[in-house]
């Protein structure tokens, strides 16, 4: 493998190492002290775009980074299994953060595409709660497990640390995978502002919630300082009050034997008595008067106690038998001031806390006591006040005990390896604590407060103010983020819309280019059969007036030359010839008829339909106008009721009835009068007439067959006509959209019907 | 002198040989004294109308029976070149044809005919037409000699 192949391999790795170890510590200062609870974990985010750009290979470059940061701050080089125990938590959660990566990466490849966070209007969303939410359950759950196995997390915070732990990695995936993202893929060049548009709101609000973050946190810092340095203050006024009433309750007796050469039994314990009820804390005062052994030393026996009850024990006690006590009484002497032993074992006290002595010297009244000489030979005794530092300094501490506070009191002459006192579970502090130590003289003697606050009660009770303003914060810079990458993608999808429907909507006008000229086309194919058709319905029409028109010419020389022989043979014809020149004459005068009816039919055709409201009343009448002859000549009757007034063309109607009617009349039995019931009424959508007569009547199977062309059912000589009447009815009343037929039976009548369209 | 003598003569167009003949024998047979002449197109009628017109301007001397179907120049165009012709346009012209369609009516009444008749079919019905056309000709209508310039245009 050449040297460019390997930096090329591993190049991307380191690149990810670099990146998740410098976005690692910088998260680490957005971590909120004590500890390293952080709300955004922006080396997450670098991971998952890491993972997405280079490859799989990145993950060992985030287990690199990762590993790098937990051991920077778990490292313990004490020794080879120390150092052992603290690398191998550091390896595993850098193994969660790489696992998580992957995984966020596979989910996000198998369903999403991480290309669509510009293109597709939800891309983003998918690909940030995949990279975010749903992968980061992994880092947490790795890493917080293995502190707890370690000890490092106890059990009861195990889900808080596991929720910010979470929250952190999810909103640190949701801000920085798409800021690389976005930077790193691009697959148009042209987006410049679409990316500035998706980076510069993501980093300002990033940069605000940080400042945000920043200035509360440390308000947050110096409100719990200022708290702690508050209980500090307080516990240790505390402590003095109890110390300046022991000495006063000191100076008030050395007043009483100031004042009294002699000051007997009950002088004493009444005097003491009182200023016990007056300050609890001081557990005993005694009197030790001044003297001297057999062998010449000094002695300063315990004569009066109060209480006596429980102190019977320490009469006549020697208290210059004790070196502890000793020091006190020679530095009492010494400097005239009150004087207070190390803690000592009270030999009536079967407590085992120390008790502190506090010693005041008294002289005899009136003589000089300026120099340490007169004052040792002006010794008279001690009076003593016994306290119990564990009653003085609970009492104090109970005060502060509230806020978590450990308190541990030493007597710095003293022994020091035992404390003179400490809060119950205090044990050492330890780094990281919020600590103070106070030094207190103790008449004479220096004690030293050492109060402080331990980490673990910090986290266990920290406020969670801050940290959720910072998680809210970074939340809602990821959401808007993330809104923010919609929007773009939606922008884009409908740009990519709009280029698409651009090009349909081109295609399609091309199409519909093409589409018109091509109906345009068959409309004229269209146009031109229809004036063909028409041109030959024409010549048709054309064709049957000129035909019979044109039969007529030798029909009528026919007739004509007929007459005129007639009239030149004038006389010369015998009847039986007249009859013969009859028969011809008739001839042609029915086949004038026909002529005539072609000629109607024809015309029907081609005469345009004039259609207009007429009334039918009229139209009927007209018909009847027309047959008037005939209706008197038969002595008919017709009878209508109300008829309407309909869309049609009035000749034709007139001529349909005259044509009906006139059939009615023709078709009667001999010397019959004929009884005609003309009726038209609303029936559906169409008008219904009808025309009844009581002639003769038609076979049933004959009823179809007499709207034909030249149908005729008689013979001329029963009744005579042209098989035109009918036929001209039907087209008329085609020509109206409308229908004929007719109902009969033979020797009963026929009724004719036929609708018009209402 | 505001009317012209009646026109004597009756000037039959028809391009059937057939019904000239008829009609010749008819007006025979009618006892009118009508001079008949006969011709087959429109275009000899006009010949034979502006030649009388020159001989005898002014004069009406003529009825023209015009048939209406005819080949080469038919009876529609005649009577509209009649109408045309200042010389000949007072000609009275009475269309005599066998269709009795109302268009072919129509028509010819407004290029400006007379009257229209339809063609009898028997021989008795031409012989009463000859006598009813002198009749009618001779003693009930009056025809203008007023210049055709006064007279509004027709057709």
């Amino acid at each position: 493998m050449s040297r460019g192949a390997v930096l090329r391999a591993v190049g991307p790795l380191l690149w990810v190492a670099l990146g998740y170890y410098v976005s690692g510590r910088l998260g680490l200062l957005l971590a909120l002290p004590p500890g390293y609870a952080t709300a955004v974990w922006p080396a997450s985010g670098i991971a998952l775009a890491g993972v997405l750009y280079f490859g799989n290979r990145a993950g060992w470059g985030i287990w690199l980074g990762s590993f790098l940061i937990n051991v920077w701050t778990a490292l313990d080089l004490r020794g080879l299994t120390e150092a052992l125990f603290s690398v191998l938590p550091a390896a595993l959660i850098a193994l969660g953060a790489a696992v998580q990566a992957l995984v966020g990466a596979a989910l996000i490849r198998r369903w999403v595409g991480y290309k669509n966070l510009l293109t597709q209007e939800m891309g983003a969303v998918y690909i940030l709660l995949l990279g975010g939410p749903a992968a980061c359950v992994i880092s947490a759950s790795v890493g917080v497990g293995t502190l707890w196995v370690r000890g490092l997390v106890p059990t009861e915070s195990v889900w808080v640390n596991w929720f910010t732990w979470w929250i952190g990695d999810s909103v640190g995936v949701m801000i920085f995978a798409p800021l690389v993202l976005v930077w790193t893929v691009r697959p148009i060049a042209q987006w410049l502002s679409r990316q500035i548009y998706a980076t510069v709101p993501l980093v300002l609000g990033f940069l605000v919630v940080v400042g945000l973050f920043i200035s509360v946190s440390q308000r947050e810092q110096a409100r719990l300082r200022a708290e702690f340095q508050g209980a500090v203050g307080e516990f240790r006024t505390q402590i003095q009050q109890e110390l300046k009433d022991t000495r006063d309750v000191l100076n008030s007796l050395q007043s009483l034997f100031d004042h009294s050469s002699e000051v007997d039994q009950a002088e004493f314990d009444g005097f003491a008595g009182r200023l016990l009820e007056q300050v609890p804390g001081v557990r005993a005062l005694s009197w030790n008067p001044h003297g001297k052994a057999a062998d010449g030393s000094d002695t300063a026996k315990i004569r009066y106690i109060v209480p006596l009850a429980g102190n019977e024990s320490a009469l006549g006690l020697d208290v210059t038998s004790d070196p502890v006590r000793v020091r006190a009484l020679r530095r009492a002497v010494a400097t005239t001031a009150p004087a207070a032993t190390a803690p000592l074992r009270l030999v009536q006290q079967a407590e085992r806390t120390d008790g502190v002595v506090f010693f005041v010297p008294i002289y005899q009244p009136g003589l000089p006591q300026a120099t340490p000489e007169q004052r040792a030979q002006n010794l008279r005794g001690y009076v003593a006040a016994v306290i119990q530092a564990g009653d003085l300094l609970s009492a104090a501490y109970a005060k502060i005990q509230a806020r978590g506070i450990q308190v541990r009191v030493q007597d710095l002459e003293g022994n020091v390896s035992r404390p003179l006192w400490a809060s119950a579970g205090a044990g050492e502090y330890s780094r990281g604590d919020l600590l103070e130590t106070v030094v207190l003289p103790v008449a004479g003697r220096e004690w030293q407060l050492q109060l402080w606050v331990p980490t673990t009660y910090l986290i266990a009770n920290r406020s969670w103010q801050t940290w959720t303003l910072l998680a809210a914060g970074m939340l809602f810079t990821g959401l808007f983020g993330m809104f923010l990458l919609v929007v773009i993608g939606r922008s884009a999808v409908i740009e990519q819309q709009v280029t698409e429907r651009t090009a349909e909507l081109r295609q399609a006008n091309s199409m519909l280019y093409r589409e018109t000229v091509r109906s345009e086309q068959l409309e004229a194919d269209a146009r031109r059969q229809n004036q063909e058709l028409e041109a030959s319905n024409q010549e048709l029409e054309q064709f049957a007036y000129i035909a019979s028109h044109d039969l007529q010419a030798p029909l009528r020389n026919l007739s004509a030359f007929t007459g005129l022989i007639e009239h030149r043979l004038g006389d010369k014809l015998d009847p039986e010839d007249r009859q013969h020149f009859e028969a011809i004459r008739s001839g042609s005068a029915d086949m004038r008829g026909l002529i005539e009816g072609l000629l109607r039919m024809s015309r029907l055709g081609r005469e345009r339909l004039q259609r207009v409201p007429v009334s039918v009343k009229q139209c009927l009448d007209r018909a009847l106008a027309a047959l008037q002859e005939d209706l008197r000549a038969t002595g008919a009757r017709v009878e209508s009721g109300d008829l309407p007034t309909v869309l049609a063309d009035a000749t034709l109607l007139s001529q349909l009835f005259q044509n009906l009617l006139g059939n009615a009349l023709k078709f009667q039995p001999k010397g019959q009068h004929p009884v005609i019931a003309i009726s038209g009424e609303l029936h559906q959508s169409e008008w219904l007439f009808s025309v009844r007569d009581n002639g003769i009547g038609v076979a049933p199977e004959q009823l179809s067959q007499m709207f034909g062309m030249f149908k005729r059912l008689h013979r001329d000589e029963e009744y005579a006509g042209d098989g035109i009447g009918l036929a001209l009815c039907k087209k008329i009343v085609r020509l109206h959209q409308g229908r004929i037929w007719a109902e009969s039976k033979p020797g009963e009548g026929t009724t004719f019907y036929f609708t018009l369209p209402a | 002198m505001e009317t012209s003598a009646k026109p004597r003569k009756i000037l039959l167009v028809d391009d059937n040989p057939a019904d000239l003949y008829i009609a010749r024998e008819a007006l025979k047979a009618s006892g009118v004294g009508l001079e008949l002449t006969a011709l087959a197109g429109g275009q000899e009628a006009l010949r034979v109308l502006r030649e009388a017109a020159q001989k005898t301007p002014g004069e009406v001397a003529m009825l023209v029976l015009l048939d209406l179907n005819m080949p080469v120049m038919d009876g529609e165009a005649t009577l509209r070149e009649i109408r045309k012709d200042p010389a000949i346009w007072l000609t009275p012209v009475v269309m005599l044809t066998t269709s009795s369609a109302n268009h072919d009516v129509a028509r010819c009444y407004a290029a400006g005919a007379n009257a229209y008749i339809c063609k009898p079919l028997l021989f008795n019905g031409m012989t009463q037409l000859f006598t009813d056309l002198d009749r009618f000709w001779s003693s009930h209508v009056l025809l203008s000699k007023t210049p055709p310039n006064l007279l509004p245009r027709m057709g």
